[in-house]
């Protein structure tokens, strides 16, 4: 198991530093900041002397081992634009981005429970092809689309709700519930099919037989067993969705990660783009670590068979 | 679960046989009507005009996609008040017609993502081959290159890519398969990883058959059926990222008309002009869902075992 666990971890830094390269060469791929911080008057000499000011002047290889030496010293670097340290930005924004996250994230989660249950237990009923249908829609229609319509009719025609940015419980309601909504139908989808296995298994059968109460038998004994793979996939979810908001923020013009990541992007700020990359692929990897020793710690035939 | 399946099969089967041809065709509607919309919107996109033979004044669209008419800006669908059966669809702040928008919008749409399914597709399943069988440190690496790709919020490396080589058909198609072959090599490679193990692929090692010749001849016809499935999934998928792109500004650039950029186009003027977000929106959703359901219902015939995907 030690073993195990010391591979994947080895694999997942390698991982981590492909990523990190892989960012790296792509924004510097993506245009010269130099030429957005010059101004109309400035001569070659002028934007040169900004290239070497950033460190722009030398070679991308030689710019990485510069970059990684100063991020094992704890210094993600400061914005080009901004002149502020990136993780004072991301500080500024992750808290945001949670904020409209965690709610639509435990709302869908709440919903997917909720929902996948009574459609495994009532299969093919009324209300189980009321929730499929809802997971067809909610996979089908684009998020900015919906996000869209929805300002339309609860903004515009109905006024009842904000259109956008921050502000009291109100400007929550819609940027939440839209997110919420995308969340809900792979989850759904997935704690429902699993579920229908564990309520074929056996030990929900001896259950039955010893008589217990139906209710018992799904929320406590099934439900435990059932929402293990959707678990995963939910830690995984959330973690993506740091970045993944990206649509909605811009619709609601909600100053979260992924607003931030647009502006680096478009500005060719790079330290702030490698940060926000490099932070989101720390927590998908890192869950993914998790996920892994926990199934080899389950399952001994996966902790043999990889390594 | 599966036995129990195959039971009910069993036992329904004479009755199956039996079916009316209505009955049949009630029964397998979730497959006909995805594959009359998506057949609709392929022959849309390909008689949209007919520039690729030569007659570029020949076209399906009522008026050409990009001609403006100021006068004409902003008029309703023909059903509300101020309409006109001139602009079946209505009309956008420029006076386009949103119908010949929608109808040139399926070709770009729709060519954007059999290009992309065509290209990850490939380059996935030989990947996940290659790794499965091969094993060993091969194996670990792509496994690790995997892992890398589906760590990158795929948004974000299209971004970078538009940004750089400037927003065009040809940087969608690109910034979109950049990443897309993952999901196919991670799926290839498990099920390489199972055939693997079958006694007919001892066999042929025995014969001495080249490991080229193993993976081409008896491993790839044993994944066709997964990947026929993956990629029918995926024309969902393609279809909404592109149109997420183009309404970011960093996929198709106007004036061509994308689906995506279309809705973006009506952004500000929801409140006044509802109709020029809202078809394009009904357009995505309707080949999303078929696609959704024709990849649901060929993976029920096939290949059951997929469920989870």
């Amino acid at each position: 198991m030690g073993r195990f666990i010391l591979m994947r971890l080895i694999q997942s830094v390698v991982a981590l530093v492909g990523i990190a390269m892989l960012i790296f060469v792509l924004v510097r791929v993506s245009g010269d900041p130099a030429l957005m911080l010059a101004t109309a008057t400035s001569t070659e000499e002028d934007i040169q002397q900004i290239r070497v000011n950033l460190g722009l002047d030398k070679s991308i290889p030689e710019q990485f081992v510069i970059f990684v030496s100063d991020v094992v010293k704890g210094n993600l670097g400061e914005s080009l634009f901004k002149k502020i340290p990136v993780t004072k930005m991301i500080g500024a924004a992750l808290p945001n981005s949670i904020k409209l996250i965690l709610p639509s994230w435990a709302l869908a989660m709440l919903g997917a429970v909720l929902l996948g249950v009574l459609g495994a237990t009532r299969r093919d009923g009324f209300l189980d092809n009321g929730v499929k249908f809802l997971a067809i829609l909610g996979q089908a229609l684009p998020g900015f689309w919906v996000a869209i319509v929805a300002v339309y009719f609860f903004s515009v025609r109905w006024q009842l709700l904000p259109t956008s940015s921050m502000g009291g419980i109100d400007h929550y309601v819609l940027p939440v519930c839209t997110l919420a909504f995308f969340l809900l139908p792979g989850m759904m989808r997935l704690v429902r099919s699993s579920m229908m296995d564990v309520l074929d298994s056996e030990y929900i059968k001896l259950a039955r037989i010893k008589g217990l109460p139906e209710r018992q038998i799904i929320w406590k004994h099934a439900l435990r067993n059932a929402l293990i793979a959707p678990l995963t996939v939910a830690g995984m979810l959330f973690a993506m969705m740091i970045t993944g908001a990206v649509v909605i923020e811009t619709v609601f013009s909600w100053p979260g990660i992924g607003w931030i990541l647009v502006e680096g992007v478009l500005a060719r700020d790079f330290p702030l783009v490698q940060a926000i990359v490099i932070m989101v692929a720390v927590f998908v990897l890192g869950i993914n670590l998790l996920v892994d020793i926990t199934y080899a710690y389950i399952d001994p035939r996966i902790r043999y068979q990889k390594t | 679960m599966q036995e129990k399946d195959s039971d009910s099969e069993i036992t329904t089967k004479p009755i199956v046989s039996g079916l009316s041809r209505k009955a049949w065709i009630i029964r397998n509607l979730t497959f006909i009507i995805p594959v009359i919309i998506l057949s609709l919107m392929l022959l849309m996109a390909i008689f949209a005009d007919l520039a690729w033979l030569g007659l570029p004044d020949v076209r399906l669209s009522p008026y050409s996609p990009t001609k403006m008419s100021l006068p004409d800006r902003l008029m309703p669908p023909f059903w509300a008040e101020g309409g006109s059966t001139e602009h079946l669809f209505g009309t956008d702040k420029m006076g386009r017609d949103i119908l010949s928008r929608l109808i040139f919008g399926a070709r770009i749409s729709l060519s954007v993502s059999l290009l992309v399914i065509a290209i990850t597709a490939t380059v996935g399943t030989i990947l996940g081959i290659l790794g499965g069988y091969l094993g060993g440190r091969t194996e670990a690496f792509l496994m690790r290159i995997t892992d890398i790709s589906m760590a990158f919020p795929p948004i974000l490396v299209a971004m970078l890519l538009s940004v750089s080589m400037g927003p065009s058909f040809t940087t969608v198609v690109l910034a979109i398969s950049i990443l897309g072959w993952a999901p196919y090599a991670r799926l290839i490679r498990g099920e390489t990883l199972r055939i693997r193990e079958e006694d007919f692929i001892a066999q042929a090692r025995i014969i001495g058959t080249s490991p080229f010749k193993i993976m081409l001849r008896h491993i790839f016809p044993n994944i066709i059926n997964p990947l026929i499935i993956v990629m029918t999934l995926q024309i969902g998928l393609l279809i909404i990222t592109e149109a997420t792109l183009s309404f970011l500004g960093v996929g198709i650039p106007p004036p061509a008309p994308s689906w995506g950029n279309m809705v973006n186009d009506g952004r500000n003027l929801v409140d006044t002009a509802w109709w020029i977000s809202t078809f394009p929106g009904i357009a995505i959703g309707l080949v999303v869902m078929s696609g959704n359901f024709f990849g649901d219902w060929l993976r029920d015939k096939l290949d059951p075992r997929l469920r989870q995907l």
